[in-house]
């Protein structure tokens, strides 16, 4: 093959691929255009719908400064409060992102954290994918009550919430025991919490 | 007198200390406080224990920010009944009985309080309870009652 030859062969291959990525840089852009209308879209529904918006996830670092004396209780005071935007009901995890516990009381420089093993503690959670119980702290065990027996909850499902206006799951553990309850219409779950020594590691507040 | 006082202020101080800094997190189940109240309510006249009783479960209710006051009812209680059986009772048994009696009141009590039966956690605090009340009352013996190291509380 002559050299003219060889040269003409390789034009054409090259406007070939040129024509090729031309293709998909089209796809791309009608694609982006796509993602970006349905983004307008959903954007517009969400405000006739009066959705509000997601906010960010905005973290504060914070320290135990003592405990309840009470053995029989789970409190902890933690050396944050008004002063660094902390407000009651705002949640607790560990630095692994795994939940620790509430905020029920803030004071100007202080607030009480309670524990997820405090008796007083409750939350609604979801099981696996769908089932929704609440969870219930407790001294010997964390349960999760009012789980519908067709829910189909099994061994290890991952517990877990999620803070309204945030989309990021947070996890709390995973189901260790599943027993039907006494009066037969739910089942009542044994928890193994994600956190199992929250005292020794960082707390992080969620705002 | 004075410094037997107020060696019993010091180790009340101390417990409580403890029990608000937790250096054994909640892998320790016992509360200080309350075998501390024990301890003097075994070895000290009834106006002192009283007073100390009262003085710690009133402090413990304003930390634990508990309205109903119940620390200072459980412990000021604790100590006039403890007098009370010391006073109609007597033998080698009957401290050990008083210390173990104690215990399964409070128990039941904080059952009550916190509105749930807790099987494991309870008798996890007895058992935790017992062997730290017999540790603190040996290390504390001497240093504490005056006494030789021998002549300890149960007898």
């Amino acid at each position: 093959m002559s050299f003219s030859n060889q040269r003409l062969l390789s034009t054409q291959n090259s406007s070939k691929v040129i024509e090729e990525l031309k293709k998909k840089n089209l796809a791309l852009l009608l694609a982006v255009r796509k993602s970006q209308t349905l983004a307008d879209e959903n954007e517009k529904l969400k405000k006739a719908l009066n959705f509000k918006e997601d906010k960010k996830m905005e973290l504060t670092g914070v320290e135990i400064a003592s405990f309840n004396p009470s053995i029989w209780r789970r409190l902890a005071v933690i050396n944050a409060g008004k002063d660094k935007g902390l407000k009651e009901g705002m949640f607790a995890v560990d630095s692994d992102g795994f939940l620790i516990g509430k905020l029920v009381e803030v004071r100007n420089n202080f607030s009480r954290l309670m524990l997820i093993d405090d008796p007083e503690f409750s939350l609604p959670v979801y099981i696996g994918s769908d089932a929704l119980g609440l969870l219930s702290g407790g001294l010997d065990a964390v349960k999760i009550q009012y789980i519908d027996i067709s829910d189909n909850v099994k061994l290890n499902d991952i517990v877990w919430f999620k803070i309204p206006l945030l989309s990021y799951p947070i996890y709390a553990g995973r189901v260790r025991k599943i027993n039907e309850n006494k009066n037969g219409l739910f089942l009542d779950v044994d928890v193994r919490l994600f956190s199992q020594n929250p005292l020794t590691k960082k707390i992080f507040i969620i705002k | 007198m004075r410094e037997k006082n107020l060696k019993a202020l010091l180790v009340l101080l101390i417990f409580f200390l403890m029990d608000t800094a937790k250096p054994f997190a909640y892998s320790l189940i016992t509360e200080f406080t309350f075998l501390g109240v024990i301890l003097i309510c075994l070895n000290y006249p009834l106006k002192i224990s009283f007073l100390f009783s009262a003085g710690f479960g009133y402090l413990k209710d304003v930390i634990c920010n508990d309205t109903t006051n119940f620390s200072l009812f459980e412990f000021s209680i604790a100590a006039v009944l403890i007098h009370y059986f010391l006073r109609n009772f007597h033998g080698k048994a009957v401290k050990i009985l008083i210390f173990l009696g104690a215990l399964l009141v409070h128990i039941i009590v904080n059952n009550f309080h916190i509105s749930r039966a807790v099987y494991f956690f309870s008798f996890l605090f007895f058992i935790h309870s017992s062997i730290i009340f017999l540790l603190v009352n040996r290390l504390f013996q001497q240093w504490l009652y005056n006494e030789p190291k021998n002549n300890n509380v149960f007898q």
